[in-house]
């Protein structure tokens, strides 16, 4: 696996050869690729080697070298459970989705439950835009196949390996559980939004306690899944209607705990990190590069872009995501 | 690979321990799984056979609950 930035005659022409891969750039440079076998999506924001970046004029690609065979599929909010139908024996799938969209929510609320897409790995991230135009530009992605954008749908690359490779995914979350009775919180609706929280027994007001008790939303919400850290980002407080918007839904009847404080982001980052990321597939939170303010500051091997919601089998928020390929 | 018996797979979901070791898939499963269970005790037998299906389907999955 090769990840590197490419200018778009450069990705041009190794799509025209051939190469298999996933890309991520601004949508000016993306509609000009032709067709092959890649999937991309619309970010302007990467990790780089150096550190934390804006990069417009170059696409970031990373190369699947010798696999056995893909094919890009696409499916859109209510065929997202065919997504596991494209996999290939022994393989792995990345999955691109645009921010905003039906199909994102969708995902992310029916994911969890849906067990046929476990049964391999299943990367990918939630496309954005430059923060500066959220409004006014669309978070996009790209069919490969026929050198589409898609404003509303999943674009899924589905890779076979040849026999005797193996491919490993995980997560790495920055963020431990606080364990502070007064910011653990369950919820009572699967959702994007919540007006009422469970805290210390008694059902409040979110944005309310939120509010009164200072606490810092810049810090997730941790949920412990058998021992996998999964956070959930709160994106507003509005005290005026009573409700906390998050960036990814919120279970009913799952404990989340405001996370501990950070103090050290990129340096957390790279100590959690080490360095094996050169040849792996990553990709990082917007929110983590924004909070972390990782801009110009080095996190450690892995490079990838920064997305507006990571995919390791469910949405997941302030994480990074990474995947691994043992040749044979 | 051999897929636990229902009752070791109910110990799994009645349970709170980590599955460190376990595959991102396998602890995500588990993790919902749990919590459905806790949120209505009475789903117990159809939560093991979800799980059991699961582990069924995927030798990996398997692997990792028989090493928990």
């Amino acid at each position: 696996m090769k990840n590197e930035f490419l200018t778009v005659a450069e990705a041009s022409a190794r799509i025209a050869a051939g190469d298999v891969m996933t890309v991520a750039g601004d949508a000016d440079l993306l509609t000009q690729l032709p067709a092959g076998k890649w999937i991309g999506g619309t970010s302007v924001y990467f990790v780089t080697e150096t550190g934390g970046a804006v990069v417009r004029d170059k696409v970031f690609c990373t190369t699947f070298e010798d696999v056995a065979d893909a094919e890009v599929r696409q499916q859109d909010a209510g065929s997202l459970k065919d997504i596991a139908g494209g996999y290939k024996a022994g393989g792995f799938t990345v999955v691109l989705i645009p921010a905003f969209s039906k199909t994102h929510t969708t995902f992310a609320e029916d994911a969890p439950s849906m067990g046929a897409l476990f049964s391999q790995p299943l990367v990918g991230w939630i496309s954005g835009v430059h923060l500066d135009e959220l409004g006014t530009a669309k978070p996009l992605v790209f069919n490969g196949a026929n050198a589409s954008a898609v404003e509303d749908g999943a674009v899924c690359l589905h890779i076979a390996l040849p026999a005797g490779a193996k491919v490993n995914t995980d997560i790495v979350n920055i963020f431990d559980q606080g364990h502070n009775a007064g910011t653990t919180f369950t919820f009572q609706e699967k959702g994007f939004a919540a007006t009422t929280a469970v805290v210390e027994g008694r059902e409040v007001n979110f944005a309310e306690y939120l509010t009164e008790n200072n606490i810092d939303t810049r810090l997730p919400l941790v949920a412990n899944y058998a021992g996998a850290r999964v956070n959930v980002s709160v994106q507003a407080v509005d005290t005026d209607n009573g409700s906390v918007a998050f960036y990814a839904p919120v279970m009913p009847g799952v404990e989340y705990q405001l996370a501990a404080p950070v103090t050290d982001y990129a340096g957390t980052f790279a100590a959690n990190l080490g360095d094996s990321g050169v040849g792996q597939y990553s990709c990082n939170c917007i929110l983590n590069y924004l909070y972390g303010e990782l801009e110009g500051k080095s996190t450690g091997t892995f490079t990838g872009p920064v997305t507006f919601g990571e995919i390791a089998y469910i949405l997941l928020n302030q994480t990074l995501v990474k995947l691994d390929i043992q040749a044979a | 690979m051999s897929v636990p018996a229902p009752a070791q797979l109910e110990q799994i979901l009645l349970s709170s321990s980590d599955l460190s070791s376990a595959s991102l898939a396998t602890r995500i499963t588990v993790g919902r799984l749990r919590t459905e269970v806790s949120g209505d005790p009475s789903s117990l037998s159809q939560k093991v056979a979800e799980l059991t299906e699961f582990a069924q389907s995927n030798d990996f999955a398997a692997a990792d609950l028989a090493n928990i």
